[in-house]
């Protein structure tokens, strides 16, 4: 058996794929063979790849939105001036830090596969890295991987335009399946359809006049329901053993507001997920 | 007299306010109070004891969520003794972990029997991890015995899982612990 966890999109809401790994990993004592992630996904892939889910929890849980984005005042004009409409600076600092060199190596020392999705503007298809990738490249991949087009600006890599791998692949399960996984723990960030409430208009801390927002980032949310496709398809045509892990219920609706107490909420939200799910 | 008497009552509210605390129990001038971790981004190369505190507090307050205000307030003061006993130098006997397991499964909780002993159950699946990832040598213990090391490790993991529960109702998105 190939076991993969797969590690879907979703920003802040993220904090709920980092309580669920929390109890595959350590509870559950699982050792993945393949860690796929796209987007908040593909910054946990490198820890769950690298065995280090305590770091990886201390992380989500003191993050804040200043480390990961510059948010102008200006709100939807700002896609008219820059093309989008949050810096990725501070993010970008955020990775220089936290993917390092050793780490790189003992994801590679560990022999896990992993697979971090961005997608290719010009040529229209997801692309993947792993720690086999030279270090910058890698770097550039799971930066791209976020960068959710119109919110963040596209990352160019050897010319091409990258961007946020969740377009296509917000729940990459179809890589694992591409590279062996027989066993795959799927987790999307939000609810499924029928656990979503009606949310309001308007984010509450949203910049500007929020439509332009309020629409893209409530598309990121609705992306994941790709999983549930993705799944049907994979197993019934490849056999493929696939458990999925949502939230009971959305709990918060803007994935772009990274407050510590609501990302703490989330993890222990997707530890007991988990642990009901997966007793 | 009365514009005096009101201002002077409003500068003693404020004062008693300002020296309350803000995760202790207490509201007396000498009851000793949680001190709670500063916050900030973790380190990238977490030591043995930050790896084992990051592990246990999210089985921790995960189970904590569902407490009642009584068996929070329990828990609290259990957390509190810990703190003191394993900041002693050498650490107080209840700061030993089986020491320390002791006294938690022996809480009492009115509403959800499995409460604290579920707490206690995600020690053995942390401190297994902890212990394969850092060889005996390679652990920040100061040749303590690993019974005090671990339960020193576990008594931050539950204080932060006290705080961060307690600050979560007013911190925002620069908030922390």
């Amino acid at each position: 058996m190939t076991t993969a966890i797969v590690l879907g999109g979703g920003g802040s809401l993220g904090a709920f794929s980092v309580g669920v790994a929390r109890w595959l990993l350590v509870d559950k004592g699982i050792r993945p063979d393949i860690v796929t992630g796209t987007s908040t996904g593909a910054l946990a892939a490198v820890l769950v790849a690298s065995g280090e889910v305590s770091l990886l929890s201390d992380l989500y849980t003191n993050v804040s939105t200043r480390d990961v984005l510059h948010q102008s005042f200006l709100g939807d004009l700002d896609v008219v001036l820059h093309g989008y409409t949050n810096s990725v600076e501070p993010l970008q600092n955020l990775i220089d830090e936290y993917l390092t060199e050793e780490r790189r190596q003992r994801i590679l020392d560990r022999g896990v596969k992993l697979q971090i999705a961005a997608l290719n503007l010009q040529k229209g298809v997801v692309e993947y890295a792993g720690a086999g990738s030279n270090l910058e490249r890698l770097k550039k991949f799971v930066l791209a991987s976020s960068c959710q087009p119109a919110l963040m600006p596209t990352i160019e890599i050897d010319g091409y335009d990258y961007v946020d791998g969740g377009v296509m692949q917000m729940v990459p399960v179809q890589r694992a399946v591409d590279i062996g996984a027989t066993k795959i723990y799927a987790v999307a960030t939000s609810a499924a359809p029928a656990d979503r409430p009606p949310i309001s208009r308007r984010f509450p801390n949203s910049p500007g006049t929020d439509v332009f927002n309020y629409t893209l980032r409530r598309a990121i949310l609705l992306m994941t329901d790709q999983l549930t496709d993705d799944m049907i398809a994979l197993q019934l045509e490849r056999g493929v053993d696939i458990t999925a892990i949502r939230p009971a219920r959305t709990q918060t609706p803007d994935p772009l507001e990274f407050a510590p107490s609501e990302m703490a909420a989330m993890m222990d939200a997707g530890y007991l997920r988990a642990r009901q799910l997966l007793p | 007299m009365p514009k005096i008497s009101w201002s002077l009552s409003t500068v003693a509210l404020a004062f008693a306010l300002a020296c309350g605390g803000s995760s202790g129990g207490g509201g007396g001038t000498t009851a000793p109070s949680l001190t709670c971790p500063a916050a900030g981004l973790p380190d990238v190369s977490p030591s043995y004891s930050e790896t084992v505190e990051g592990l246990v507090v999210v089985p921790a307050r995960a189970n904590l969520r569902s407490a009642t205000e009584g068996e929070m307030s329990v828990f609290r003061d259990f957390v509190l003794e810990l703190q003191l006993a394993c900041g002693e130098s050498p650490a107080g006997a209840a700061c030993e972990l089986g020491a320390l397991r002791s006294e938690l499964t022996a809480l009492t909780t009115a509403d959800h029997s499995g409460l604290f002993t579920d707490i206690d159950a995600s020690f053995d699946a942390a401190l297994t991890s902890a212990h394969g990832d850092y060889p005996a040598p390679d652990r920040d213990c100061d040749d303590e015995a690993e019974g005090v090391c671990d339960g020193r490790a576990i008594a931050a993991a539950l204080v932060r899982a006290v705080c961060e529960l307690t600050d979560s109702s007013d911190d925002d998105e620069s908030g922390g612990h």
